[in-house]
């Protein structure tokens, strides 16, 4: 591993020569949120010192072997899914803004019975390693791939962006790391537990994060609704009392310009969930179908029961926070830093020691995340690009696993240099162009393949393609980039989240193309559906047993 | 083979029933939201939550309900109806001509 080393001194040298500037304030040294870490470091690289054994074919990589149940399953979506920036970023939002936290917690959560009433089961029952499997069944499989390889690594890749961003900024605020170090340090352990342990060691740095942080968040929950007696109204009313905006925290404010917009984040939020390839992906980890609608019960309760912790510490920050002096300024205003309330109440409310757990939780949290979305895109650059669009589908099992080992280790170092270049940037617009890009094109060209029979390779290619540059286009022009980055003075497209007018045109488009199309192609894609359909319907034939 | 799409148009139906559920009942949150926040913002008799707030929690409950009971609903009798169904069909020698896409 002196490679790892390498790179790692060669970074840390770079901000050392002071190319970096800190914009937040560091903390002083924790050593117990250090060593707390180092702990979860240290357990987690011993399971995936376990599972590399299981990780050697493709199929060990990818899916764990199909071996994981569905109580893991939906424990680990859970993890992947309760990232840094939803703790984080919703009690955050709770606290500034009351209620209209809740609107996020929701539309976050409203996505999982979708995926679970249209998709899981026929998911599992058509697929085996990366969602392409599925749009590719009966459709011609080159052009396809590699539209699906397009979409789903500008998902994964934005989303990188955002966590490590955020992961740079959370771990400096922390532990009192430099901001390089801290990416750096993210980028390297992801790549050894993906690399090395593929989707097994994956899986479970999932579930120790999702179990620790569930753990923590309730400790924090209960221990609040007890210094407020246990009473709700008691509970509410400290926070209107406490509160620069009193009354109006429990009511819809200004979060949201305005009805359209509203509408568009709630389609992002629920469609866009049911095209991340990184969730998707974790459906083909349990055996069967039965299993897979055990995982979204599974991880659905676990979300949910979250994001009412995420409300409840929240409005407990309100309601706490603001009777310590040191966290208010002379005017009444809150004057820490906005994305730490969660952590400074918990070290209101547990000292140091709690402090600093909630904090390695935190990293933890991100490690968790970027794996999940790095072992996502190596399937889209090994499974979909390399064997199935380069080779034609036929390729050898070791030089397959050498080009997904090696995609792992680029998507990797790219996140770092991705991390580093974006460090001053606000992207917090990429995880809405993920969403966006999610919904509109992933889920589009998923649902119609698996429910409309007259879906044709043009159709999605062509559609799925322009739905792509819409959705990006439609961001560019967007007020947070055409105007906060970019210093226009107006928009050229009036709102932040495209998903209401890119999902309509992407379907449009994909539906006329398909209609038209009279190609030899087209009528083999729509003979195709029958069989399709009997076995996404029916489970006979199901790859569970598939050695690859 | 009827009885075999009659099961799958069935099971559908359910599916499609409650996504339809949880879609109008987030939508009607979100237009809420948009058009009506002054409803969503009634406090509920003396005490300090509103009506939004219950709605809110509503809506969290009412998704992890509805995946319970459709996880029930499938993992107890669609599996076992279906597999009794493709029993039948595989003895028929029915399957093959499914599974190639022939019927």
């Amino acid at each position: 591993m002196a490679w790892l080393s390498l790179i790692f001194l060669g970074v840390s040298a770079l901000s050392g020569a002071g190319l970096a500037p800190m914009q937040v304030q560091k903390q002083e040294f924790n050593p117990t949120a250090v060593a707390m870490f180092a702990l979860f470091v240290l357990s987690t690289l011993c399971i995936t010192y376990y599972s590399s054994k299981k990780s050697q074919s493709a199929r060990g990589f990818y899916t764990a072997g199909g071996s994981i149940t569905g109580l893991q399953n939906g424990t680990a979506i859970a993890g992947d899914f309760m990232s840094a920036a939803s703790f984080l970023g919703i009690t955050a939002l709770v606290f500034t803004n009351g209620f209209d936290g809740l609107i996020y917690s929701v539309g976050f959560l409203v996505g999982w019975p979708i995926i679970l009433f249209l998709i899981a089961e026929k998911f599992r029952n058509l697929g085996k390693f990366t969602f392409a499997d599925i749009t590719a069944y009966r459709l011609e499989a080159k052009p396809i791939r590699i539209l699906s390889a397009i979409s789903a690594l500008s998902v994964v890749v934005f989303y990188l962006i955002a966590q490590m961003v955020g992961a740079g900024q959370l771990i400096q605020l922390l532990f009192g790391l430099p901001y390089s170090v801290a990416v750096v340090l993210v980028g390297i352990l992801m790549i050894c537990y993906v690399a090395f342990g593929g989707m097994h060691a994956t899986t479970w740095v999932q579930i120790i994060k999702a179990i620790l942080l569930l753990l923590g968040a309730t400790f924090m929950a209960v221990m609040i609704l007890y210094l407020t007696k246990f009473d709700l109204s008691h509970y509410f009313s400290q926070a209107i009392k406490h509160h620069p905006k009193g009354e109006a925290i429990m009511a819809p404010g200004t979060f949201l310009p305005n009805t359209a917009s509203a509408i568009s984040l709630g389609l992002a939020l629920m469609f866009g969930t049911a095209g991340l390839p990184h969730i998707l992906m974790r459906f083909f980890t349990v055996k069967d179908a039965k299993e897979a609608r055990k995982s979204v019960f599974y991880a659905t309760t676990l979300i949910g029961y979250f994001y009412i912790l995420t409300f409840i510490i929240g409005f407990g920050a309100i309601a706490l926070l603001y009777t310590h002096p040191e966290f208010v300024g002379p005017n009444g205003v809150y004057n820490g830093v906005k994305n730490m309330v969660a952590i400074n109440l918990a070290g209101v409310i547990g000292g140091d020691v709690f402090l600093g757990f909630i904090s390695a939780v935190a990293f933890a949290t991100i490690l968790a995340v970027v794996s999940g979305l790095a072992i996502s895109g190596a399937g889209a650059i090994g499974h979909d690009l390399f064997v199935h669009a380069f080779k034609n589908g036929v390729c050898d099992p070791k030089l397959e696993m050498r080009v997904t080992k090696g995609a792992t280790i680029g998507i990797g170092l790219l996140a770092i240099v991705l991390g580093l270049v974006f460090e001053n940037q606000n992207v917090a617009f990429m995880v809405g162009l993920a969403f966006g890009i999610a919904a509109s094109v992933n889920f589009s060209i998923l649902f119609l393949s698996i429910y409309w029979k007259n879906l044709t390779t043009k159709g999605a290619f062509w559609g799925g393609l322009v739905g792509w540059l819409a959705v990006v286009l439609m961001v560019v022009l967007s007020p947070s980039i055409w105007v906060k980055s970019l210093g226009h003075a107006h928009a050229l497209f009036p709102y932040d989240h495209p998903a209401l007018f890119s999902m309509p045109l992407t379907f449009i488009l994909i539906y006329a193309i398909s209609k038209c199309d009279q190609s030899l192609r087209a009528q083999l894609d729509r003979a195709g559906f029958s069989a399709q359909d009997f076995r996404a319907q029916s489970g006979v034939g199901i790859s569970g047993a598939s050695q690859h | 083979m009827a009885e075999f799409k009659a099961f799958v148009t069935l099971r559908q139906k359910v599916s499609w029933v409650l996504a339809g559920v949880v879609f109008l009942c987030y939508y009607a949150f979100v237009l809420g939201i948009g058009l009506f926040p002054q409803v969503l913002a009634y406090r509920l008799g003396p005490s300090a939550i509103t009506l939004g707030i219950v709605a809110g929690a509503f809506l969290i409950l009412l998704c992890i309900a509805l995946t319970g009971l459709y996880t029930f609903l499938a993992n107890e009798h669609f599996d076992t109806r279906q597999a009794q169904i493709l029993n039948k069909l595989q003895e028929s020698g029915a399957l093959k001509e499914l599974q190639n896409g022939m019927a």
